[in-house]
């Protein structure tokens, strides 16, 4: 009985996160231009959706970005961990402790510093804005998941290593990298998904020119969302999903 | 013992410093082609540190390391035909047993075929060529030890430093892992400097033991001079387990002195290592297997010559051998390790037992008392 | 190992992290704060002279209100997710390692779909056509559609949506680490389960619970676009005053004190944070 309790609180948990997502593909598959009502299944909307060049192109501008910005931060955030683990350095301790309040600043205090000082240097809000501010929020994920693994990988590896005579570059390539791979990975994914998740950042630093999905759908909000976007956010979900397992699944093998 | 032939490493006054701490103070040691050198020594007494320097992991303070005439003290790991085991083994997790031991010959750049040959080689040596396609995590720690080994020896290092490598195996692998490094080591006729804590190991195995303590070596020599005639006491008490007695120089001869230890005269012969002067306190040591022991029938009677009298207050039994804890009269505890007797099979010592004790003539050690 | 090209490389990231943090951390920031205390200006956005007349701004009576109403609506949806993500994250805790992963993934997967869009979603939930009130009223739990969508209830139920994931995941990698051991021991000296519950699992947790409160509590004050979406005009949270400030009436040294105020928040919570982690562990991750 308290068993079945405990089941039943933790699927009501899921459902209620779930829910939203499940809504939005369910209504991909409605007959009727309103949300409210079930009219039969149909795919009109996927059809629709690729005649709708402005929201497939918001769409991959998005994924686009998203991948840049989980590379980015990638190799910003492992650089960081390294240096933080491997150096001792002036201002260290306030590098580790930006990272944590970095993260655990809301976005709108990010998002109106990083906007301030790109107008003032007069950089022009586009893509490059939308790169460095989403990486500067997404690299010290990838920071505190690398030092973390750093911090499992035993000194004497990279001295047997050397040893056994390799060079920094080699330790590097064959021990260093190798041992944290699963850590890139679990980084890079995690910044790939605040990345698409983020409105408020992108709402100050995306400009006019570069318009990505989720600032596409504000804009659309008012005035009411056609269903073909549920028909791109469902699309968009099983694309990513089905990559993603794919990675895990590659990252795991090699394991 | 010590074989005639030009040292192939020498530590010529090293000196190591971490921070203000002096972790080797002023080292001088040659090691020989093809020997098998240990330095022992406690925790904390330098041996690492010495073992990291002539690898190439840390640099010495000052003083000079020479291989076989060239300095190479400023030389990296990378750069040394010096090659290590790790305590803990280091072996990389995320690559098989051939990759582990193929690594430093891909590092030098070998042609595939000649490393595959290389590695089966040297995965025969160490009986673990079954294994080549398991990861370190599917190995027993007795397995994982000997895949070091391959890894560290298939280099052709001119000598192979191994850290404790032993450490972490059980009691009983341990003693057979032990000969099968001596025979391992004979069969590549490589040098080993082997570091370790454990005494037994040490003797067991080494043609030579150097006895650190911090940061100084106390004492070289082969395990039977290290053993037997300990130069100074911390060397004494390290190596196995030792009784010392207090004594009193009262007369001085030409080739023996005699002494008064525990209250009973004995007249012993004089040691070559420094001069007994009448009226001087000395040390005499005993090793427990060295004392001799005997039932006391009648506690009444007189002790013999040469004998302590003494009631045993704790004993240990250990299969072959007995180790009783004998309270003497003048307050000193001695322990005596008696092999059982295949004449006399009914010799019980029991708690409470009054006995003599002596022992071998010569075997003892004279050490001054400072 | 070859001393000079060692050298170069750590100067070369030593360098490279300066400049980062430098230009994207800390520039930014103290940026605001130099706004916070200029004057407005039409076409530069900000001029001197310095003053302190943006900080005087906040304390408008309608401005205030706003903030009230916006920190009780955070302080309900962070109480909630407490709550609620408490047990869950407990139970999901303690599952076999090989499950755990899984459940964790399934917590992140919802948001590889933008948070807008299924707070959109959210809509035709809660609507009084929706999906909610035609199930009630199926089942004869009401007779009349609830009247939820365009409340502060749809605003609370669509941050506590957004929210709930950034309080299990900090809890869980503090519940995580909790050792079974530790519960036994304290069973075996005689602590009942609740007793254990309060005497080690909550101490222990308590990083966690700190840091996902501040997770929850500082964006429910500012993701103004699920207020946007889901509320009426009385539901208007901090973060779109901040936002129209600097969008809309172009008003930067405000927003920017607006900001600063808030930040200067953030760190209050954070100094708890700290406080909370260092009896237990000095440097603790907070994922």
């Amino acid at each position: 009985m308290v068993k079945f309790l405990k089941y039943f609180y933790i699927s009501c948990v899921y459902l209620f996160l779930y829910v939203p997502l499940l809504v939005t593909i369910v209504f991909s598959f409605n007959d009727s231009a309103f949300a409210e009502t079930w009219n039969g299944f149909t795919v009109k909307w996927y059809a629709s959706l690729f005649n709708d060049k402005s929201l497939i192109h918001a769409a991959l501008r998005s994924l686009f970005l998203a991948a840049c910005v989980a590379t980015f931060s990638t190799v910003v955030g492992t650089i960081m961990a390294i240096a933080l683990h491997r150096y001792r350095f002036i201002g260290q301790k306030v590098v580790y402790g930006s990272l944590s309040v970095i993260m655990l600043s809301p976005e709108i205090i990010q998002g109106i510093s990083l906007v301030m000082i790109f107008v003032i240097l007069g950089i022009p809000l586009g893509f490059t804005t939308l790169l460095l501010s989403h990486s500067v929020f997404c690299f010290p994920f990838v920071t505190m998941t690398v030092l973390a693994r750093l911090k499992g990988v035993k000194r004497d590896l990279s001295e047997a290593a050397a040893d056994l005579g390799a060079n920094d570059v080699d330790i590097f390539r064959f021990i260093l990298i190798p041992l944290i791979l699963p850590a890139l990975f679990a980084g890079w994914l995690m910044s790939f998904t605040l990345s698409l998740d983020d409105v408020i950042i992108s709402f100050f630093v995306s400009g006019s020119r570069y318009e990505i999905l989720p600032l596409k759908i504000y804009s659309m909000v008012r005035t009411g969302i056609q269903p073909d976007v549920n028909a791109l956010c469902a699309a968009l979900f099983f694309l990513t999903f089905f990559v993603v397992m794919f990675s895990y699944r590659l990252v795991r093998s090699k394991k | 013992m010590e074989k005639p032939s030009v040292p192939l490493l020498e530590l010529k006054s090293v000196t190591k410093f971490f921070g203000a701490n002096k972790v080797l103070d002023d080292i001088d040691l040659s090691i020989n082609d093809g020997e098998f050198l240990t330095l022992l020594g406690p925790s904390g007494c330098g041996k690492t540190t010495l073992l990291r320097l002539i690898a190439g992991f840390e640099r010495p303070t000052t003083g000079k390391i020479v291989m076989n005439g060239k300095e190479i003290s400023h030389l990296p790991p990378n750069r040394r035909a010096v090659n290590t085991v790790f305590q803990q083994y280091a072996l990389f997790p995320h690559m098989t047993v051939f990759d582990n031991v193929a690594f430093g010959l891909k590092m030098k750049g070998f042609p595939k075929e000649e490393i595959e040959t290389e590695v089966f080689q040297a995965l025969e040596k160490v009986k673990m060529n079954m294994f080549y396609l398991r990861y370190p995590a599917e190995l027993s720690s007795g397995q994982q030890q000997r895949v070091a080994m391959a890894r560290a020896f298939i280099n052709n290092p001119k000598i192979l430093l191994l850290d404790e490598p032993l450490s972490a195996l059980d009691y009983r692998l341990r003693q057979d892992m032990q000969i099968e490094l001596k025979e391992l080591q004979r069969d590549l006729g490589v040098t080993f400097v082997y570091v370790t804590h454990d005494q037994e190991e040490a003797l067991a195995m080494s043609d030579r033991v150097a006895v650190l303590n911090e940061g100084i070596i106390e004492q070289i020599g082969t395990p039977i001079q290290i053993y037997e005639e300990p130069r100074n006491m911390f060397v004494a008490k390290f190596v196995g387990e030792i009784n010392v007695f207090d004594g009193m120089v009262i007369k001085v001869g030409d080739n023996d002195f005699e002494t008064i230890v525990e209250g009973m005269f004995y007249r012993l012969r004089k040691p070559s290592s420094f001069e007994i002067v009448r009226g001087s306190k000395i040390k005499v040591l005993l090793r427990p297997e060295d004392m001799v022991v005997s039932k006391v029938n009648d506690p009444e009677a007189e002790a013999p010559d040469n004998a302590l009298r003494g009631v045993i207050s704790f004993l240990v039994y250990k299969g072959r051998t007995i180790d009783l804890w004998i309270q003497t009269a003048g307050g000193n505890m001695v322990m005596a390790t008696q092999f059982f007797n295949e004449d006399d099979p009914h010799i019980i010592y029991e708690i409470n037992d009054v006995v003599n004790v002596s022992w071998i003539k010569d075997w003892e050690v004279i050490l001054p008392d400072v | 190992m070859f001393k000079s090209a060692d050298n170069f490389c750590r100067q070369a990231v030593l360098y490279f992290i300066f400049i980062w943090f430098g230009v994207m951390v800390f520039a930014p920031n103290l940026l605001v704060l130099l706004a916070s205390f200029l004057s407005r200006d039409p076409v530069w956005y900000l001029r001197l002279p310095l003053n302190l007349q943006n900080y005087v701004a906040l304390s408008d009576p309608k401005l205030l209100s706003v903030i009230l109403k916006s920190l009780n609506l955070a302080f309900c949806t962070t109480l909630f997710c407490l709550v609620v993500a408490y047990p869950f994250t407990y139970f999901i805790a303690r599952f076999a390692k090989k499950y755990r992963a899984l459940f964790l993934m399934l917590i992140i997967v919802p948001f590889w779909t933008n948070s807008l869009i299924r707070n959109y979603a959210l809509i035709s939930i809660l609507s009084e056509k929706g999906i909610l009130n035609t199930f009630l009223i199926k089942w004869g739990i009401i007779t009349e559609p609830l009247k939820i969508l365009y409340t502060n209830l749809a605003v609370f139920i669509g941050m506590a949506y957004t929210l709930l994931p950034f309080m299990i995941l900090p809890l869980y990698a503090t519940l995580e680490k909790l050792d079974n051991s530790l519960l036994e021991a304290a069973e075996d000296l005689g602590a009942g389960a609740i007793a254990a519950f309060f005497r080690i699992v909550v101490p222990v947790s308590t990083p966690g619970i700190v840091a996902g409160c501040i997770m929850v509590f500082l964006p429910a004050l500012t993701l103004f676009y699920v207020s946007d979406i889901l509320g009426s005009a009385d539901s208007t949270v901090v973060g779109s005053v901040i936002r129209d400030q600097f969008m809309i009436v172009k008003d930067w040294p405000v927003g920017s004190a607006i900001n600063i105020a808030l930040t200067v928040f953030m760190l209050i919570l954070l100094h708890l944070y700290y406080k909370s982690g260092n009896s237990i562990d000095q440097e603790r991750p907070l994922w």
